[in-house]
């Protein structure tokens, strides 16, 4: 009996130390809404600057300046805008390319566009042009945009490998 | 007496190039490491080998390299089934061309630091069967190495913006290093639409290139000089036609000093 009592009051003791715990731990943070990044692809764009890399200069770690030069203002760069619409489903539906009159690597100035993921894309394909990469997502949701075109050799053995790209910087009109 | 010693000067121009004579070589990529896999295509017309119809084989060599030290091992005559790896594709559509892919490292056998020109010549079986002349190419480093000319992107397509560069400490001649102001005479070699290849075109004559503000090298600070062009725009080529490589030379207004001559090679896609 005596050994009963002891337990019962153990027990007693645990639940009052867990009970009084509980208020010493924080509750977990809330993960938010998720990210929608197609409605925060949609919309004009206004590029800022034009960064043509040498991808085989990066992969080889050559110094700074023969990696990647700043183009923005060899031609009317910085008249290029990009608008990406969605459609009523907030679908990739059509888009537009003003070029300014400088050399255009999206490949076609208007059309219709689709990713590769609608809720992680990585490509943005733009109809009868070319495929552009998103290279991140680091300041979408506040009006930055980057993204890639890429030029790629295929090997015999079907790899591809980079050798230059155009980066787009762009902020949201 | 300017006007003679251009002459007798372009017609240098029209000599050098890839040091080939009758046959005509294109590597893809157009410019390539000795890790790189690269494919020679190599027109065998006007030598030995056109209409040659037995098996063909490649005969490669580090060509900075001392003979037999920079021979592959598969260089080997009266070459053998035992070099079956060295023997060449003949085009099914036109059989006086033939293909061969390889990475140079891996097939020479060789470091790539010791790679900076690659020779290779097509063969019978026996040198007697046949040969084209000695092909000689130049091999990218795997390290950068600071040139007089200096074309960026090194691999770039005709419609990609190409920017020549010139380093004035490591000109050639002092006249060169001192200029101020630099214009760049520019010529280009280019593949019609009916498969002729044209070479060495001017942009424009060398007498033009002083007054031709297009034509005039931004000076980046530090005897660094450069000229930014987008080939397909600058030289005008129509639909289908394939620009294959661009010769450069910076100078001074008057045309009077100069500095080596450059080449950017162009990447063809398929």
């Amino acid at each position: 009996m005596k050994k009963l009592n002891k337990y019962k009051s153990l027990a007693l003791s645990l639940v009052i130390t867990m009970v009084a715990l509980q208020g010493c731990i924080d509750e977990a943070p809330d993960i938010g809404e998720p990210f929608d990044r197609l409605s925060n692809l949609a919309g004009t764009w206004e590029l800022q600057k034009l960064t043509l890399n040498d991808e085989d200069a990066v992969r080889k770690g050559f110094p700074a300046f023969v990696q990647s030069v700043d183009i923005t203002n060899l031609y009317p760069f910085t008249d290029v805008s990009l608008t990406l619409n969605l459609d009523e489903e907030g679908n990739p539906s059509t888009f537009e390319v003003n070029t300014g009159g400088a050399p255009n690597y999206f490949g076609a100035e208007s059309g219709s566009w689709s990713v590769d993921d609608l809720g992680a894309p990585a490509e943005i394909n733009f109809a009868g042009g070319n495929t552009i990469e998103l290279t991140t997502y680091l300041g979408l949701t506040e009006g930055a945009l980057t993204v890639k075109f890429v030029r790629y050799e295929t090997r015999s053995n079907g790899d591809r490998v980079s050798f230059l790209s155009y980066e787009y910087e762009f902020v949201k009109q | 007496m300017r006007a003679i010693k251009n002459i007798v000067f372009l017609l240098i121009i029209l000599c050098i190039g890839r040091p080939v004579l009758s046959q005509q070589v294109t590597t893809s990529p157009a410019v390539f490491t000795a890790e790189d896999e690269v494919t020679f295509t190599i027109d065998v017309t006007g030598t030995d080998l056109e209409g040659y119809t037995a098996e063909v084989w490649i005969w490669t060599w580090v060509a900075n390299l001392p003979e037999p030290e920079g021979d592959a091992p598969t260089n080997v005559n009266p070459a053998t089934d035992d070099q079956s790896a060295a023997l060449v594709t003949r085009n099914s559509e036109n059989p006086n061309v033939y293909t061969f892919t390889m990475v140079p490292t891996a097939f020479l056998g060789k470091d790539p630091a010791d790679f900076i020109e690659l020779g290779i010549i097509l063969k019978g079986r026996d040198w007697g069967d046949g040969q084209t002349s000695n092909i000689l190419l130049p091999v990218q480093p795997l390290i950068f190495v600071p040139t007089e000319n200096r074309n960026f992107p090194v691999k770039f397509t005709q419609d990609d913006i190409v920017t020549l560069n010139y380093d004035q400490s490591l000109a050639s001649n002092a006249a060169v290093a001192s200029q101020d102001e630099l214009y760049v005479y520019l010529f280009y070699t280019v593949r019609r639409v009916d498969g002729t290849v044209d070479t060495d075109i001017p942009y424009t004559a060398w007498d033009n290139v002083g007054s031709s503000e297009e034509l005039k090298a931004t000076d980046q600070g530090n005897g660094w000089f450069s000229l930014s062009i987008l080939p397909t725009d600058l030289f005008e080529l129509e639909a289908g036609e394939q620009l294959i490589r661009i010769g450069y030379i910076f100078r001074n207004a008057a045309g009077d000093v100069e500095g080596s001559i450059g080449e950017a090679f162009v990447t063809i896609l398929n």
